[in-house]
């Protein structure tokens, strides 16, 4: 090639590379442009560096892409490009390009490339292609990029930062939040680490590590029970450790130059590790036995809402009487199936032949379970009795049933019904049968007269002993009691008819012990029919005054009548209800908020606080807990500048909050009525009663 | 003389005599028909604006339209599917075409909301809505206080035509006149039906009496209940011996005081069978004269003098084994218990039982201006754990309600409280002694009420006075023009050395509630000489509205010169002229 031809091409060369590189700028800029966009419309969300980065370099090169592949054409015919920009070529610069692609060595060739090279020596790339304005664009979307970047609640300056009035000054805030909760180790669960998050359910007694990243100083770590201020770890990080005991949150500030940052709420739900639940299911009641060779066949229900650790069936043998009780402790092997850790069975057979029982004596029986739980109490199940039937037999006061449950179970009401059963199926029945059928009524039967005796203070003349001679009826007592009554000496006519009620039971026990149920029916509803008496005249029954507490008859109209004065007190106060209080004083706050017309950063710090005293008021409940998660989630959405999605977010925390309160307070009333309508109401009123009495009137 | 000079005069000629007509412009009167001008309103004025101008274009040849109301119009054509809230404007006869709405719709026919409530109380607001052709689509209805939302409530429409009440609480936080604004939509935001209300939260408490004449427990824990609830202010005396009693406060020596029991709005007695004659009267003239609330709780049905109080009914009792529960919807939907009941055989005209069930056990008769209430529930305080009954809810909810039905010694009631710039609002004033002046004339029969005057004066912040009127006995009415400015007013009445105030709320925009029966519409037409038709017989309307409007004839002065057509003949004669003298070759 001649030396002229080479150096047009490399003219063209250079010029083709500076207009690849104004394209490349050029695209380069409008990708900018496009991450800018994404910037301000925030999206895809700005949640990181790197995101964002990404992001651009992504939009930039799909800019560089467009802009080199839609200019090629351009390039491709650069000789064109220039001619146009070179008015004194005069198609010079054309000719030598399309000569240059042909091997042509004559005269007119080499005077083309000649004039081309004298040419093109004189023209400047620069002028033929300026870069300027690309790179001007270029740079200034860069800059404005750069800006976005930096601004408060972009991805290198977190949400919570704030600009203040001195550019560059920043507030403290909370980058990042890593929570390890490590159960106790007994629970044999395993750790979880959790990120930023909003709330944190943990087993009771569970290890809440705290892992918090922050543009800060300090950060103060605040709770139901105490506030910390916690310096920064060798590893960068503020660390601290909780246990959870409580339902509450966990309130993270920031803290620096004398400044304080947006709050983070965790809201921090802590499950009790519940006890152990044990049922004897068979057979779930007390029995009589006939004697001590029988065998009971016991099943066991237990479960644990983590893991059961044991479960064994433990006895008393109970034996004698009065002051001669012996016992005897001792446990019954189990066969326990294990259907998963939580959740076991046992049934036994259970001889009571080793137990050596003589008629009178008892075994009381119980299961018991526990779980894994360091220190805590093994749980039982109720107690059940096997007494071995003596005639006139009683369980014996100390190992009957929990008073509380079956005080009233029995009621003498029940006990005619069972008897009634029992009579009308004497005919399909064995004597043997019928006869302990009718014992065991018998007992239930003192149970129901035991209970009234002790309500009357236990004082009944013919019952010096409750506890084993119940049935035995001294008649002296008996006619004198009767006897007093009829005098009228016992003034207390409630009190009367229980004595009697008492003295029927008596009667009726007698007869049942006996089998012979007619008689025994017709005391128990002569019983019923006192009680009823009783209850109906005073509708309260007062226990009988006690020795002590007995009123003084000796100081009856006694006194001066003028000392018997008007006693007088303030008009009562209302009961301030504390929580109302507080969650009217916090709906109140989050009202005030939601009525601000533009939500901005500035009231992150209130959401945040309001969100806080929500859960103060009571932090395990479960509405209140999602009013605070929304009041936090309001603050966050404020930070970063969301006012719309914080709005929703308050509107729905009010409205939770107001549900919360509408269950403590009640309706306001109706309008009152207008005097007009309320007269013609009475007027009504008066003449239908006027017109009914009338014709009764002489 | 040729034709064609002829002509030429003859054009020059009419020219003159046009413009000299003009100059002159002579004024000419007749008797002339004119065209009726006639209002047609919209009365959604973007739902219903299309039709609107339909019926506007169908009129427009006969009558001269106007499409604000207009003072002296020959009538009016409301279009929609609602009573208009201006009525008392329109001319009438009134017409009205309503609208065929197609698609889902959505209206707020009538939101329900005490006028007052006291600040530890929740305001119950029922949203009457009206949903057509929305079968299958959800409801969400929405109450605002300011920017605020304060309760939602979201429901799924069943039917094509259905009317649902939707219950919506604001939980006041702050005693002050509260604007609220319901709004209903179906998911679109933009045909959304919107209504305003506000409510005027107080710090009110009620005074209450508790009266025992002797220890009843019904009493005692009725009164416990309500002296927890710190809306009342209790004041109680037990009598536990002759002269000898239990006070808390200052209570009244006697219940036959009126002047000492006028100080409290209701009074609760307990074992009525132990009241004097001497305290039933007593009790009478308060209900009757001070127009208060007498809340008898029997813990035992016997004999008494307060028989005549009740009506001298027959009684009924019984005995249950178990506790039966009593349920009041109307108290707060709370139940009692009780296992001894007496309610009246038959209950007198005009009393209402407040319990659900045939036996009356708890109810209450007007008494004069007061009002009675009777509980049967002899027993009701045995069962009155919380977690089997609602005997404290019940009781503080009836004895609030019957304390807020005794009226103040003035009250003072506007007919709206939330009202545009300039609109009226009408001011409603009660002096309660002179209200029941005539009760008490009859009562005593004494002359102290004859020639009492009553001396009533009001007045807004703005600084406007209202002249109020008498319409009643005690009663007062005015009306003034809401202030231009938007704001919350006071209006104050004194009255006999007493003071009441109402508030209203000035705002930009006000939207209520109104009823979109058609039938509704057309009875208001009805009442206001016309009649509604449909929307598909539009082209009716024109022969109907001419039927029962006549074109009116009235002497008018014209002018005939004045109408720009004259131009036309003056511009062709001047045009003819000269084209005939230039076709003669003339100057």
């Amino acid at each position: 090639m001649q030396p002229d031809a080479a150096s047009v091409r490399a003219f063209l060369a250079r010029v083709s590379k500076r207009l690849a590189w104004r394209s490349a700028a050029e695209g380069a800029a409008a990708g900018v442009g496009a991450a800018i966009i994404t910037m301000v419309a925030r999206h895809p969300a700005p949640t990181s560096l790197g995101a964002t980065l990404l992001v651009l370099f992504i939009l930039v090169g799909i800019g560089l892409l467009i802009s080199v592949y839609s200019r090629r054409n351009a390039r491709r015919h650069v000789a064109l490009l220039v001619e146009r920009r070179t008015p004194q070529s005069r198609n010079l610069i054309v000719t030598a390009d399309e000569l240059a692609g042909r091997e042509r060595t004559g005269y007119v060739d080499q005077l083309v490339f000649r004039e081309a090279a004298q040419l093109v020596e004189r023209l400047d790339p620069r002028v033929l292609v300026p870069t300027m304005n690309a790179l001007v664009a270029l740079g200034a979307t860069t800059g404005v990029w750069l800006l976005l970047l930096m601004r408060p609640g972009g991805p290198i300056i977190p949400s919570s930062t704030a600009f203040l009035g001195n550019a560059g000054v920043t507030l403290p805030s909370i980058e990042r939040v890593d929570v390890t909760v490590t159960p106790p180790p007994y629970s044999g669960r395993p750790t979880q680490t959790l990120h930023d998050p909003t709330r944190v359910e943990v087993l009771a007694g569970s290890s809440v590590a705290l892992a918090i990243r922050a543009s800060a100083a300090s950060v103060s770590i605040e709770t139901l029970a105490s506030r910390d201020t916690v310096a920064m770890a060798a590893s960068g990080a503020f660390t601290k450790t909780l246990v959870a005991n409580a339902d509450g949150y966990v309130a993270i500030e920031p803290a620096g130059g004398g400044r304080t940052g947006a709050r983070r709420l965790i809201g921090l739900t802590v499950i009790p590790d519940a006890p152990p639940r044990v049922k004897i299911t068979a057979p779930g009641r007390d029995t009589y036995l006939r004697d001590g060779h029988a065998t009971l066949d016991v099943a066991i229900d237990a479960a644990d809402d983590i893991g059961l650790a044991n479960l064994t069936l433990k006895y008393t043998k109970v034996s004698g009487s009065g002051e001669r009780f012996t016992f005897a402790e001792g446990n019954v092997p189990l066969r326990v199936t294990r259907t998963d850790a939580r959740t076991w069975t046992a049934r036994v057979s259970w001889p009571l032949d080793s137990l050596a029982l003589e008629p009178g004596d008892m075994v009381v029986y119980r299961a018991i379970a526990a779980d894994h739980r360091p220190g805590s109490a093994p749980v039982e199940s109720d107690s059940y009795i096997a007494e071995v039937l003596s005639p006139g037999g009683v369980a014996a006061p100390g190992f009957a049933m929990d008073p509380e449950q079956e005080r009233y179970a029995v009621s003498q009401q029940m006990v005619i019904l069972k008897t009634e059963r029992l009579q009308a199926r004497k005919a399909t029945m064995s004597a043997e049968d019928y006869t302990n059928e009718a014992q065991e009524i018998a007992v239930e039967q003192r149970k129901v007269r035991a209970e009234f005796v002790f309500m009357l203070g236990g004082e009944l003349a013919d019952a010096p002993d409750l506890a084993t001679s119940m049935t035995d009826l001294n008649e002296e007592a008996e006619a004198a009691g009767e006897e007093d009554l009829l005098a009228g000496r016992a003034a207390n006519a409630g009190h009367i008819a229980l004595l009697r009620a008492i003295r029927a039971m008596s009667r009726a026990a007698t007869s049942l012990t006996t089998a012979d149920l007619p008689p025994a029916l017709t005391h128990e509803r002569a019983a019923l029919k006192q009680l009823e008496a009783a209850f109906s005249r005073t509708r309260i029954l007062l226990r009988a005054l006690t020795t002590r507490e007995r009123l003084d008859l000796s100081r009856r109209l006694t006194g001066v009548l003028t000392d018997a004065a008007r006693e007088t007190h303030p008009n009562a106060a209302p009961e301030a209800d504390s929580r109302t209080i507080a969650l009217r004083r916090a709906l109140s706050g989050v009202a005030a908020l939601g009525g601000t017309r533009r939500l901005g950063p500035s009231d992150a710090a209130q959401a945040s606080a309001l969100a806080e005293r929500v859960l103060q008021v009571d932090a395990s409940a479960k509405q209140l807990q999602d009013v605070s998660a929304q009041l936090a989630n309001a603050a966050t959405a404020l930070s970063n500048g969301q006012s719309d999605e914080a709005r929703g977010l308050i509107d729905r925390a009010t409205t939770g909050l107001a549900s919360a309160i509408r269950g403590e307070l009640l309706d306001a009333p109706h309008d009152a009525r207008r005097i007009e309508d309320a007269l013609l109401q009475g007027a009504l009123r008066d003449a239908v009663r006027d017109a009914r009495i009338a014709p009764s009137r002489p | 003389m040729n034709r064609d000079l002829l002509f030429r005069r003859a054009l020059r000629g009419i020219a003159v005599a046009i413009a000299l007509a003009a100059v002159i412009d002579p004024a000419i009167s007749s008797r002339r028909t004119t065209k009726p001008d006639v209002v047609i309103l919209a009365v959604d004025s973007v739902e219903d604006r299309a039709l609107a101008d339909r019926v506007a274009k169908n009129l427009e040849n006969r009558y001269t339209i106007s499409q604000t109301p207009l003072a002296g119009a020959s009538g009016t054509v409301v279009v929609g599917n609602r009573v208009p809230q201006p009525s008392s404007d329109l001319s009438a006869p009134v017409f009205a075409v309503v609208a065929n709405r197609t698609g889902a719709s959505v209206s707020l026919e009538q939101v329900i909301a005490p006028v007052h409530a006291p600040s530890d109380a929740r305001v119950p607001v029922v949203a009457v809505v009206r949903v057509t052709g929305a079968r299958g689509r959800t409801l969400d209805v929405t109450l605002r206080s300011g920017e605020l939302a304060v309760d939602h409530i979201t429901r799924a429409v069943t039917t094509d035509f259905q009317t649902l009440r939707i219950p919506l609480t604001y939980v006041p936080t702050a005693p002050a006149l509260v604007p609220l604004r319901v709004t209903a939509s179906l998911g679109d935001a933009d045909r959304a039906s919107v209504a305003d209300v506000a409510v005027d939260v107080r710090d009110r408490r009620w005074p209450v009496l508790v009266f025992d004449p002797r220890p009843s427990w019904m009493s005692t824990f009725v009164r416990r209940a309500i002296e927890r609830d710190p809306r009342f202010v209790v004041t109680s005396r037990v009598v536990t011996s002759r002269n000898v009693s239990s006070d808390a406060g200052n209570p009244p020596g006697r219940l036959d005081d009126l002047a000492a029991l006028a100080l409290y709005d209701a009074v609760i007695v307990g074992a009525p069978e132990a009241l004097s004659p001497q305290d039933v009267a007593g009790l009478e003239a308060f209900m009757r004269r001070r127009g208060g609330s007498v809340v008898l709780l029997l813990d035992q049905r016997a004999p008494g003098p307060y028989d005549r109080l009740v009506g001298d009914v027959a009684w009924a009792t019984s005995t249950a084994n178990a506790p039966v529960t009593i349920a009041a919807p109307a108290i707060d939907s709370a139940t009692l218990r009780a296992s001894d009941l007496a309610w009246p055989s038959q209950l007198l005209g005009g009393a209402e039982s407040l319990t659900t069930g045939a036996r009356p056990v708890i109810w209450r008769s007007s008494v004069g201006a007061g009002e009675l209430v009777v509980s049967g529930a002899l027993d009701a305080w045995r069962f009155r754990d919380p977690s089997m009954s609602g005997f404290d809810r019940f009781w503080q909810t009836l004895i609030a309600e019957s304390a807020n039905a005794a009226p103040p010694p003035l009250s003072v009631v506007v007919a709206e409280q939330l009202v545009a710039p300039g609109e009226p609002v009408v001011v409603h004033a009660t002096v309660r002694d002179a209200a029941l002046r005539p009760l008490l004339m009859n009562a005593s029969n004494t002359s102290n009420a004859s020639g009492a005057r009553t001396s009533v004066s009001a007045r807004i912040d703005s600084g406007a006075a209202i002249r109020l009127w008498p319409v009643g006995l005690g009663e007062f009415r005015g009306t003034v023009r809401a202030p231009s400015t938007r704001g919350d007013y006071r209006v104050s009445v004194v009255a006999d050395g007493n003071r009441a105030e109402a508030h209203v709320l000035v705002a930009p925009s006000v939207r209520r509630a109104t009823p979109s029966s058609p039938e509704l519409l057309g009875t208001w037409a009805g009442a206001h000489a016309g009649m509604w038709m449909p929307e598909k017989y539009l082209d009716d309307l024109g022969p109907m509205l001419a039927r029962v409007i006549q074109p009116a004839v009235r002497l008018e002065t014209w002018h005939p010169m004045r109408p720009a057509w004259w131009l036309f003949p003056f511009v062709l004669a001047l045009s003819g002229e000269w084209w005939l003298r230039r076709r003669r070759g003339l100057p």
